[in-house]
């Protein structure tokens, strides 16, 4: 997971290279777009009211899953892990250095973003399920007997956002590109876990759970996007 | 402003934000629940003199025993603390009119083997039933012992007719006549002549007229589930003694099991004995029947039905036969089909205090309660469901009893077989009742470890108060998920407790419970490990952690 987000930061980079030759934006414009990245995909559109200041609403659905396979107390688990997002998000736009007297293509696309996603869906589960039947004793447990394991992490919807964007990048006459590159702060998550059959009675973990996410309180934004100007 | 310090920017902060997050399952620990069972049987193993028993061989007998297994699920079972803890298989469940029968044989050294028949129905999650072992060597009031030795022929067998006679001894009134004729001949369990010299013989009489002689016999009820009659069939019913024996024979060094042709056995009654048969004190002319007990099974044999005669101014019944087990003459009053179906009303048990009610069920004789058939316990809170199995179909008195043996409720049945509904019990208000509702947690942490154990399995906890003698140990409770609450105990006073779980028992000494009580089991600062053998203690609960993972 960490190796994708760090290569996909650099195909971004990269695009944004090849972007900077193009020329800077008029005022008083409108672009739809697509875009896609850390949030998912989604459509937003944009409207500049000067060279320097614009206002951007978007929104974004996500759905990410992952497995693996953990094992606690000599116990092997498949452990399924969910991911997903939807959002509303609306944000404000300011390029300092796009004028045209400005030399520097790419500082002429740089904006510093901020605002605000409101989050009508934002939640994290995982599953997770015996790989092998329990003996105990002489006793042989079915694993499908043993029951599972499930934990959720829910934040509340609504999160800041700040970060930087480079604009309106021109591929063509109407079309240019977009990045997006942010963070959102979210809430604490409120975590629940709970088990069923034989795994009942392991709800101790939950503090220990939400103790260890207490940290994922900062959600980064990498997006690239495609806009049409009006 | 260059461009490659933005990018650089840019990725630094997202790799310190993306690193910064703790491992989402560190220190997390799941774990499986060992509480697999959901019903479970438990045989309190008494010793007539109050001393423990130990070394005591269990096997299991019966249609069922092969889906019993111990509390750790496996095959071993031992009588620890005075406990013997069953399970049954998770994957199986009684069904109703379908019960899990099987039989527990207990033998130890010196002391008179018992045979329990248990049946585990699907209303009981928890079975508890008692038996009583007797002591060969330490007779209790009201058994009485006689060891004879016989001599014998170069061919293994009496050369003249042998008659052994007890006598009335230590609260025992009635006597035994044994009568071997000549040329009688000894075979082992395998049908083979012993031809060893001498004969020893032992003639165990008990006096039946007690009510509590259900506690002495063989099997620990008075209902025997298949009683083979004469012709082959089988027949169940519930037993009323008059006259109970059990003769053992040995030559040399081997158990004798049958002869070679039937002896004379005569069984002295109660002379009081109510025959339930004609509702009058037995008396000669009557009708008995003797029946014939197998200590490793649960049945009976009818040895012979017969008049009641006059022996010597004593009246009798004569039986023959040609093996040897336990002998009963009496009464046989034929068992319910159906279970006796009761639910407990008691407004003191409410908000899940519970509270161990002994139940005793007695035949009747004369408008007044007679001997004592069954015996039972619940753990009770208010609206407790349970089934009384095997009444008899006469009439019984049942008495429900709390903890300190105080009598909270009754009832008259005339024929518990005509019941097929519901009977509520109102409980009445226990003496000990008033004690505060007291609660025990109990956290456990493993050596090393750095939160305590999430998942413990369910044990049962006995208390007493402190310095009593270990006879006195009552049941306060199951400890589920490591909590109880009871309000059995009082915060003024201090108490023994003693913890049973599988094989290992643990005792502590001299504790005044206040109203709300946790503590944590471990090696650390302000954890308990035990007033008694705290060593041993910490060694037994590293070896416990260890085999459980922790």
């Amino acid at each position: 997971m960490r190796n994708s987000i760090f290569l996909l930061l650099a195909f971004l980079l990269g695009m944004s290279f090849v972007s900077t030759a193009q020329t800077n934006s008029l005022s008083k414009r409108v672009d739809l777009g697509v875009h896609g990245g850390t949030q998912g995909f989604g459509i937003n559109g944009a409207y500049s009211f000067s060279n320097k200041l614009g206002v951007r609403l978007s929104t974004s659905l996500a759905s990410f899953a992952r497995s693996d396979v953990r094992t606690w107390s000599g116990n092997e688990y498949n452990l399924s892990m969910n991911s997903n997002s939807g959002n509303a998000f609306m944000q404000a736009e300011y390029r300092p250095f796009n004028d045209t007297d400005n030399q520097s293509p790419f500082l002429q696309k740089l904006a510093v973003t901020a605002g605000a996603a409101y989050f009508y869906k934002l939640k994290g589960t995982a599953s997770g399920v015996p790989t092998k039947d329990y003996q105990m004793g002489d006793l042989t447990i079915n694993k499908e007997d043993i029951g599972s394991i499930n934990a959720t992490a829910k934040y509340k919807p609504l999160a800041p956002y700040a970060g930087l964007a480079l604009r309106q990048m021109k591929i063509q006459s109407k079309l240019s590109l977009n990045i997006d590159m942010g963070i959102h702060y979210l809430s604490a998550p409120e975590v629940t876990l709970t088990g069923d059959k034989l795994l009942s009675g392991n709800e101790a973990n939950q503090t220990i759970l939400e103790n260890n996410l207490k940290g994922y309180r900062w959600l980064p934004v990498l997006q690239l996007g495609l806009s049409y100007h009006l | 402003m260059n461009r490659y310090f933005f990018y650089f920017l840019f990725l630094l902060s997202t790799a310190v934000i993306y690193t910064g997050c703790a491992n989402p399952f560190k220190d997390i620990d799941i774990r499986i629940d060992t509480n697999i069972f959901k019903y479970t049987a438990v045989v309190e193993v008494f010793s007539n003199t109050g001393a423990p028993i130990s070394n005591a061989t269990v096997t299991l007998r019966g249609k069922d025993a092969d889906k019993i297994y111990n509390a750790e699920g496996k095959k071993e079972f031992i009588v620890s603390g005075g406990m013997l803890i069953l399970a049954l298989d998770p994957k199986v469940a009684p069904q109703a009119g379908n019960p899990v029968t099987f039989s527990v044989d207990i033998t130890a050294n010196d002391y008179l083997s018992v045979n329990i028949p248990i049946t585990i129905s699907v209303e009981n999650l928890s079975t508890m039933v008692s038996a009583t072992m007797i002591n060969t060597k330490n007779l209790s009031q009201g058994l009485n012992i006689k060891t004879s030795t016989v001599t014998l022929g170069a061919n293994g067998a009496t050369t003249a007719p042998v008659v052994i006679n007890t006598a009335p001894s230590n609260g025992v009134t009635e006597t035994v006549s044994i009568a071997l004729p000549a040329g009688t001949q000894f075979k082992d369990a395998e049908g083979n002549i012993v031809n060893a010299g001498a004969l020893a013989v032992k003639t165990l009489v008990a006096n039946t007229s007690s009510n509590d002689v259900q506690d002495l016999f063989p099997g620990g009820g008075l209902s025997l589930s298949q009683i083979k009659t004469a012709s082959g069939a089988t027949t169940s019913g519930n037993l009323l003694p008059a006259a109970l024996t059990e003769v053992s024979m040995w030559a040399g060094n081997t158990s004798i099991k049958s002869f070679n042709q039937p002896i004379q056995i005569t069984l002295q009654l109660d002379q009081n004995y109510f025959n339930p048969l004609t509702n009058a004190t037995v008396k000669e002319g009557d009708q008995a029947r003797s029946i014939a007990i197998a200590q490793t099974l649960v049945y009976g044999r009818f040895e012979n039905a017969g008049m009641v005669v006059k022996e010597s101014g004593k009246l009798a019944l004569k039986l023959n036969t040609a093996h040897l087990t336990w002998f009963t003459a009496g009464a046989m009053v034929s068992s319910c089909t159906n279970d006796f179906k009761i639910q407990f009303n008691a407004s003191w048990l409410s908000n899940n205090i519970t509270h161990p009610v002994t139940y005793k069920v007695f035949s009747v004789a004369n408008g007044a309660k007679d001997k004592q058939l069954a015996t039972g316990k619940f753990t009770v809170t208010n609206g407790t469901q349970g089934n009384l199995n095997k009444l008899p179909s006469s009439a019984v008195f049942i008495f429900y009893y709390d903890v300190e043996g105080n009598e909270l409720a009754a009832q008259n049945i005339a024929n518990p077989c005509s019941i097929g509904s519901v009977q509520a019990v109102t409980l009445n208000t226990s003496p000990v009742a008033g004690n505060p509702k007291v609660t025990m947690q109990l956290y456990v942490r493993c050596p090393n470890n750095k939160n305590p154990v999430t998942l413990l399995p369910t044990f049962y906890l006995y208390y007493k108060d402190a310095g009593a003698p270990t006879t006195t140990f009552k049941l306060l409770g199951t400890v589920t998920k490591v909590y109880i609450s009871t309000s059995l105990l009082s915060t003024s006073k201090p108490y023994d407790f003693k913890a049973v779980w599988g094989s290992y028992v643990k005792l502590a000494s001299n504790k005044t419970v206040s109203v709300d009580n946790a503590a944590t089991v471990g090696d650390g600062t302000n954890e308990i490990i035990g007033t008694i053998a705290g060593a041993t203690n910490l060694e037994m609960l590293k070896e416990v952690c260890k085999e459980n993972g922790y």
